[in-house]
């Protein structure tokens, strides 16, 4: 912390924030649903970000002599008094670090090593980044900026982010290219490329354990259905086999904007094959079996489309801004349990600000999302629905959970903001006091600690709610 | 709307501090210039930008009188430095003249946002007889899209540059201008 301190007097200082208190009388945790698909607002909790900059050798106005800077970000989803973890400095993380320097040995060029990102920009309705390759790379990374032209292109190893302590390096790669023609049109494409080398001898390296059925694999019984087939040769159990891993990601984005009330209409769209999982342990009678799923998970794709406009619709007193997402998620080795790798989801959302005056607005959101799962039920749509099923009746082997392959969700949200710098939708600080109901099909569809089981000797009773309710004093700022 | 009705009666009732005023008439020469990271040239700073000083120079009696052209820019493109950007230009305004100095600059991108800083140089010069007075501040500017730049930036920064210019000239009244 005393570096940090030390560290922040010295340099250049940016950050991020976002606190609120919504007391929920409903026994909710705060937030009025369960995550973005409904709009940002009011189902994100805090969040705290730090950026350091420090300037080495300084960029002049008018000169292209070299320059050199450090970044070091700083960031996390917790602040005292505001959610469970009160602030806990371990639930912050150092997660930007790098040096750039600019006009050495190519006029124009960026160059930089440590953390790497590109990007298209934000669906700022959803605090959500389709378009987006390398975040999760530190390597080496060069970006060509022109007027006209935006190239960047990154190499490195993103085996921390992908497999955490089971690491095994993954190389990475990527590229974007973005093109804009008179300030009035972009476009852009890009991809990220991975691959994970196969490692004999390495345990964390990509393996797959022959002859595992997936339903055993979800259900955690692999080892007990190769005893019951071959009783009392545990000694014969498949070794893995290794192999190597690979996945991708393709992204695009069209923007266009400055014509009459369109400020600028985004659409971004993502396709990835995700990376193949490790391995999950099962125990038999106090042994240990590790058992790789390469082959289990390596055809989970996901389609991601969104698309954001802004629109003036009077100058100075009324802005608005509608979005749109559309999610595909594939899981071509899973075809009997419900997963998040494996749904369809859509939502919309509008956003309405009116301007009083220069500093204090009113403003107005809906949202209306669907969610169905592919692979049977998902979601309890009443106190007293089933947990385990198979097609809806209760069965304690099934696989699918509740009544319900679909969840259907409303948001409707209003309320007052003080903007100290002025109109606009993104303009930040903003101090805000709002009211926010959500109707959902599913009961209880929020953060909540209530008792669901449906036992005779439940002491606490269950409760019906599709309507919920949230009252929210906040502020969010950027600086 | 339990909450909304008397927030908004409270803010109604709020007044503002009047700011000073001049002599009736008097005129202030203007000249506000950007100087990008990387760019050769020096350029007019954005028209609403241009509008928000004038305006907060307006409120006080002041009579502001823009100058743009290329001659000016020229003349301000081979000097970087402020003061010998005012020398110059004493020459050829000898009255009260404000020159504003924006240097937009990238900072990175964050939470979807892209953060500029405009960095800005104010300088009141009353003629070259008397001490010309400065203030040198910085302004953080989150603009939402890439194609948004130097000239956005700027733009964005106006709110609060001509603030800090109506201070500067609330000051410069006050003690006599």
């Amino acid at each position: 912390m005393i570096l940090l301190v030390a560290a922040a007097l010295a340099a250049d200082v940016a950050g991020y924030v976002r606190i609120m208190t919504r007391p929920d009388l409903e026994g909710g945790d705060g937030r009025l649903g369960y995550w973005n698909l409904y709009g940002r607002l009011l189902n994100e909790g805090p969040y705290a970000a730090l950026e350091l900059r420090q300037s080495i050798l300084e960029r002049k106005p008018g000169s292209l002599a070299p320059w050199t800077d450090v970044h070091v970000r700083i960031e996390g989803g917790t602040v005292q008094g505001a959610d469970a973890q009160n602030g806990s400095l371990a639930f912050l993380r150092l997660s930007q670090l790098y040096a750039q320097a600019g006009n050495i040995g190519l006029s124009g060029v960026t160059w930089r090593m440590g953390t790497l990102e590109s990007n298209f920009g934000d669906l700022g309705l959803y605090d959500m980044r389709l378009a987006q390759v390398l975040s999760d790379t530190v390597g080496g990374q060069a970006r060509l900026e022109t007027p006209a032209l935006e190239l960047t292109a990154g190499l490195g190893d993103a085996g921390f982010p992908l497999k955490g302590a089971e690491y095994n390096t993954v190389v990475s790669g990527g590229v974007t290219a973005r093109v804009n023609i008179l300030d009035h049109l972009e476009l852009g494409v890009g991809g990220q490329g991975y691959y994970e080398p196969m490692v004999v001898g390495n345990r964390y390296a990509p393996h797959s354990t022959p002859g595992v059925e997936y339903e055993d694999y979800v259900r955690g019984e692999v080892v007990e259905t190769f005893l019951r087939d071959n009783p009392g040769e545990m000694i014969n159990f498949p070794d893995p086999v290794a192999t190597d891993a690979r996945s991708w990601k393709a992204v695009g984005y069209l923007g266009f904007g400055g014509f009459g009330p369109l400020k600028w209409n985004a659409l971004y769209v993502h396709y990835t094959l995700l990376h193949p999982r490790g391995h999950v342990t099962e125990t038999w009678e106090g042994e240990s079996v590790d058992i790789y799923a390469h082959d289990l998970t390596d055809e989970r794709t996901q389609f991601s489309i969104g698309d954001e406009l802004q629109l003036s619709v009077v100058e100075d007193r009324w802005d608005v801004a509608l979005a749109g997402l559309y999610g595909d998620y594939r899981d071509g080795d899973n075809d009997i349990a419900p997963s998040d790798d494996d749904r369809t989801f859509a939502s919309v959302v509008l956003r309405m600000q009116v301007y009083l005056s220069p500093t204090v607005h009113l403003l107005a959101e809906s949202s209306l999302a669907n969610e169905t799962s592919h692979n049977g039920n998902q979601w309890r749509n009443h106190k007293d629905s089933i947990f385990s099923s198979r097609d809806g009746a209760s069965d304690t082997q099934g696989l699918e959970y509740g009544d319900a392959a679909e969840r259907v969700t409303w948001q409707g949200k209003a309320g007052i903001v003080l903007n100290p710098l002025g109109p606009g939708i993104y303009t930040r600080p903003s101090l805000r006091v709002l009211y926010g109901v959500q109707y959902s099909t599913q009961n209880n569809a929020f953060g909540n600690s209530f008792v669901e089981s449906i036992d005779e000797y439940n002491d606490f009773g269950n409760v019906e709610r599709h309507w919920h309710n949230v009252v929210a004093l906040e502020a969010e700022a950027w600086f | 709307m339990v909450l909304v009705l008397p927030l908004l009666t409270l803010f109604a009732c709020i007044k503002p501090t009047p700011p000073a005023t001049a002599e009736a008439g008097r005129t202030i020469t203007v000249v506000s210039v950007a100087d990008g990271a990387g760019v050769a040239a020096t350029v007019d700073t954005p028209e609403r930008f241009d509008s928000a000083v004038l305006a907060a120079l307006s409120a006080r009696g002041l009579s502001p009188e823009l100058v743009q052209g290329q001659d000016t820019l020229a003349a301000l493109s081979s000097a970087r430095e402020s003061s010998l950007r005012v020398r110059r230009l004493q020459g050829e305004f000898v009255d009260a003249m404000l020159l504003v100095e924006t240097r937009p600059g990238f900072y990175a991108e964050m939470n979807g946002q892209y953060r500029w800083v405009v960095g800005v140089t104010l300088t009141l010069s009353s003629g070259a007889s008397r001490p010309n007075q400065q203030v040198v501040f910085d302004v953080p500017v989150f603009l939402r899209y890439h194609h948004q730049r130097e000239a956005e930036a700027v733009d964005a920064a106006s709110g609060v540059v001509a603030r800090r210019v109506a201070e500067l000239v609330d000051d410069w009244l006050r003690s006599g201008g």
